[in-house]
């Protein structure tokens, strides 16, 4: 009820050079009257069941930090890291705070001031550049494929760099499976012939799926060239940023954004960006709050930001087409990816479209709307968390029967497909496009 | 105050294991609050036990040292009953929350007193069965919680708070005994020992179990929203229905400051924003009575000068109506940047007056008040709207404390629903006189004689512990 001050450790802010701390993004905080109705929707909480592992006793830590009650120490770089920026919190809050806007912004502060060891910088610096240009992801991808993957490791653990080296071996798995990347150099898809051409739309090919899941990439392609649509790869688009901004290196985020905005911007005719992961989309479609400061941007941003569809958002506001081929009987369930969820506000529409499905037997699970524990690379970050969130949510599919889980996120994907694969599980996870991409050619 | 030294950290450590002791700063700062945000604490540690017998050695160190110790469920109390005084240990009871057995026969239901309250009625849903107490919060807080302040809910009016719900609980006692307190047998037999620790704030003892009663559920509800040009016919209308013979599962009245502000806010429920009023009624049983009920109401309203009644016409737009008044707290954000929202009962017959003087409060103190409230049992839930940043605090606090007032002079409570706590302790003198306390003191001391179970909470104290809200002491 008796909001804090935020303003003392405001720094005059610059219009011009755009506020690069966000302290916009913190000011959400205020909004928070401690009713702790957040609590039981925090995967962390439930796990752990303390309050500085909770939204709200995060938010007062965000607070503390902010005003300058408590420094950096280890206990609260522990209790930040741990925040999965899920954000099943907003959805679960009645005063509407953004917690994840905070969350960002305040692991961007963190960032600045955190002291990390030269080989920690340099690490960081590399894995973070890689996705900063699609070319070099895709060079590093094809060494990754072409490689025994044993000298990057070794370059990796040599980096300081072994926790992300776990992602190799499940890295080169998905990629022996998968077909040719995707270089969105501005070719345009030509929608199929048997119905006319209606819309030209825009397509963020991604990071990780126009590589590592390439395969969904194509798949989207096709489905949306099924349903009367003219895709453009639009040239000079890059990674969406959101990694980046959820660790904290706002300041690459905010470029990253720009560049795609200037990318998509070049295709005034496009009547939507189409996105099919929910990380990304989350990201784009909050453009405007990342540059909110910056006054060259901002408009352009929101304009942007409005553009940007959910694959499963637009197939569902136009006529989705139905002449599908029945597939054979499959029981699926679905997990509710979190930045599409509680990022987006998209709950019904993919399930909408896979009721249509002839074939597919949707079976809901508990809790759905809980984080599988991937969380962007979270999951290699903190395994053992992220581990633990995630057999709850496999003992809840375990109660559908189902054989395949619809997971319209790459993290979720990956996250999933490695534990099947470690246990010998011939359960599957699949993207929306890839089911839908089936109907329709089966 | 007793410092928290290193040896006692370590005392807890060696019995209870290093991972169910939380000591950072960082740890412990986020339990400075609970959902009542004018007051801040301080834990001097907080623990994590995973069993009765955890609390029962948790409240043994705590005694022989002298340390005064405080149980947290959700930390939801909109009376700071959980925030920690005196440097206190907060006893948490996040990893007690399993429920141990249902016994469909003797309809019971045996929880730890962590479980959340839907938690209960979740466990019996498949049935037809449910807890009844329903408090606004009953998605996250705690069977624990509710019985320290002997919540209530929407419902209440028809099917009473948690103390008509409970037959037994374990509770530890101030020197870490276990003792089990009622059972299975519906009749309470000698002094009513469970009556008091129901509505105690947890300054008794500490409760770890509970075995609650369930009820099946009702097959028919009827929802009903009528709209007033007035708050005073829509006060008339529900005194009305009261005296006519129906009981109502529920029935809410909200007047137009709150619908505008639910309106502009997310949690925009269809409400007309120019009515004066809304009168939400809610009736349930068989069918046949249920429609009666629901016709009769209709009448009464019509006849108290309704311009309109609504009648839910399927699950979807129930909860719809229900919705905008769930989220009328938070709502408040609308119309100013801090609200305080009181809690005070009149006599049912009275609420067009205190209407009328809560308004000239408003006035007086030149603050917005917009009311909601459970007319059924005459409680008010007065949202005192004001701005931090323009040092209007203080004059909130004593608007607020106004409004009590003016429930205690028409023969009401201090207090409905959200409990004691640190809120309304220093209110207590406007319902009793010192003997009544003195006497209440005395029970106190029976249960807790070194005074170190949930410190500085429900009865004033005198000088051991200060005036924590500035302006809300009565003069
Ligand atoms: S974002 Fe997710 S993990 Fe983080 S506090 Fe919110 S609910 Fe918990
Ligand atoms: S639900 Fe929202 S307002 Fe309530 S404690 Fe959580 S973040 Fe704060």
């Amino acid at each position: 009820m008796v909001g804090y001050n935020l303003k003392n450790s405001e720094p005059p802010i610059s219009m011009e050079d755009g506020d690069s701390r966000g302290y916009g993004s913190l000011r959400t905080l205020q909004d928070c009257v401690h009713c702790g109705f957040c609590l039981p929707s925090c995967p962390t909480y439930r796990v752990l069941g303390t309050e500085s592992d909770s939204p709200r006793g995060r938010i007062d830590l965000m607070k503390a930090y902010a005003n300058g009650e408590i420094g950096i120490s280890n206990s609260l770089m522990e209790h930040i890291s741990l925040c999965l920026v899920c954000r099943n919190c907003e959805t679960a809050c009645p005063s509407g705070v953004r917690f994840g806007w905070a969350m960002d912004a305040t692991r961007a502060r963190l960032e600045e001031e955190i002291h990390r060891s030269v080989t920690d910088r340099i690490s960081r610096r590399i894995f973070f550049s890689v996705f900063e240009n699609l070319a070099v992801l895709r060079t590093v991808m094809r060494l990754l494929r072409l490689s025994n993957f044993l000298p990057f490791m070794r370059l990796s653990r040599l980096l300081g760099f072994s926790q992300f080296s776990q992602f190799i071996p499940v890295t080169q798995n998905v990629l022996k499976n998968s077909s040719g990347f995707i270089n969105p150099g501005g070719r345009l898809y030509k929608a199929d012939g048997n119905r006319p051409a209606t819309r030209k739309v825009g397509f963020l090919v991604g990071c990780i799926m126009s590589t590592l899941l390439a395969d969904i990439d194509h798949a989207t392609l096709r489905v949306l060239n099924k349903n009367a649509c003219d895709v453009v790869l639009c040239k000079g688009q890059t990674c969406c940023g959101a990694m980046h901004l959820h660790e904290g290196e706002r300041e690459k985020a905010k470029t990253l954004a720009r560049k795609n905005i200037d990318a998509f911007s070049k295709y005034p005719d496009i009547e939507a960006i189409i996105v099919n992961s929910s990380g990304c989309g989350a990201q784009m479609k909050e453009y405007g709050v990342l540059l909110e400061d910056d006054l060259k941007y901002h408009k352009k941003a929101e304009e942007f930001s409005s553009k940007v569809k959910d694959l499963s958002e637009f197939l569902c506001g136009s006529q989705l087409n139905t002449s599908f081929t029945s597939l054979p009987d499959m029981k699926v369930t679905y997990q509710d990816p979190c930045h599409l969820v509680h990022g987006q506000g998209i709950r019904k529409e993919p399930r909408e479209i896979l009721r249509q499905i002839p074939g597919i037997h949707l079976q809901e699970m508990e809790d759905s709307e809980q984080c599988c524990g991937a969380a962007g690379i979270y999951s290699v970050l903190n395994p053992g968390m992220s581990e633990q969130i995630l057999s709850s949510r496999i003992n809840s599919i375990n109660k559908t029967g189902a054989k395949v889980v619809v997971a319209s996120n790459p993290p979720c994907i990956i996250q999933y497909s490695t534990r099947f694969q470690n246990t010998g599980d011939s359960r599957r996870v699949m993207h929306l496009a890839e089911l839908l991409d089936q109907a329709y050619s089966s | 105050m007793i410092p928290i030294t290193q040896s006692l950290r370590d005392d807890f450590i060696r019995e209870l294991g290093r991972e169910k002791v939380l000591h950072t700063k960082e740890d412990l700062l986020p339990y400075r609050y609970d959902a009542f945000a004018l007051v801040k604490g301080e834990a001097g540690l907080a623990v994590l036990p995973s069993s009765t017998h955890d609390v029962s050695t948790i409240v043994k160190i705590c005694n022989k040292n002298g340390i005064p110790f405080l149980a947290r469920g959700a930390g939801t109390s909109l009376s700071g009953g959980s925030i920690p005084l005196e440097n206190c240990i907060v006893i948490l009871f996040s990893k007690m929350n399993r429920i141990l057995e249902i016994d469909y026969d003797n309809r019971t239901v045996l929880a730890e007193a962590g479980a959340t309250n839907i938690s209960i009625s979740s466990a019996v849903a498949d049935r037809g069965m449910m807890y009844a107490p329903d408090p606004s919060s009953q998605l996250v807080c705690t069977i624990g919680g509710n019985i320290a302040h002997n919540s209530g809910g929407l419902h209440t009016l028809k099917y009473g708070v948690t103390t008509n719900h409970i037959l037994a609980a374990e509770v530890v006692l101030h020197d870490g005994e276990i003792v089990q307190i009622g059972s299975k047998a519906r009749e309470r037999i000698g002094y009513d020992l469970l009556g008091l620790v129901n509505g105690a704030d947890g300054t008794i003892a500490v409760v770890t179990r509970a075995l609650l009663k369930i009820i099946p559920k009702p097959r028919n509800v009827k929802t009903l929203l009528a709209e007033f040009g007035s708050v005073e016919h829509a006060g008339d209308a529900s005194s009305e229905i009261i005296s006519s013979g129906t009981l109502p599962a529920a029935m809410e009245l909200m007047d137009n400051l709150v619908i505008s502000a639910i309106e502009d806010s997310i949690h925009a429920a269809g409400y007309r924003k120019d009515v004066g009023a809304i009168l939400l009624v809610e009736v349930d049983g068989p069918e046949d009575e249920n429609e009666l009920d629901s016709r009769r109401v209709i009448e009464i309203c019509y006849r108290n000068h309704s311009t309109a009644v609504k009648v839910a016409e399927d699950e979807s737009q129930r909860q719809r109506f229900w919705s905008g008044r769930k989220g009328a707290f938070a709502s408040m954000g609308r119309l100013g940047t801090n609200y305080i929202v009181q809690d005070g009962v009149i006599p049912r017959s009275n609420i067009a007056e205190a209407l009328a003087k809560i308004g000239s409060i408003g006035r007086q103190f030149n603050l917005r008040i917009a009311n909601v409230f459970h007319a059924g049992d005459g409680n008010l839930h007065p949202l005192i709207i004001f701005n931090e940043a323009n040092g209007e605090t203080e004059k909130a606090i004593k608007a607020s404390v106004e409004t009590i007032r003016i429930c205690t002079e028409l023969g009401g409570s201090i207090t409905g629903e959200h409990g004691i706590g640190i809120e309304k302790r220093d209110l207590m003198g406007l319902m009793f006189n010192e003997k009544d306390l003195e006497l209440m003191r005395w029970v106190k001391e029976v249960f807790d004689p070194n005074m170190l179970c949930n410190p500085c909470k429900v009865i004033p104290q005198g000088s051991r512990c200060l005036e924590l809200i500035p302006g809300l002491a009565i003069k």
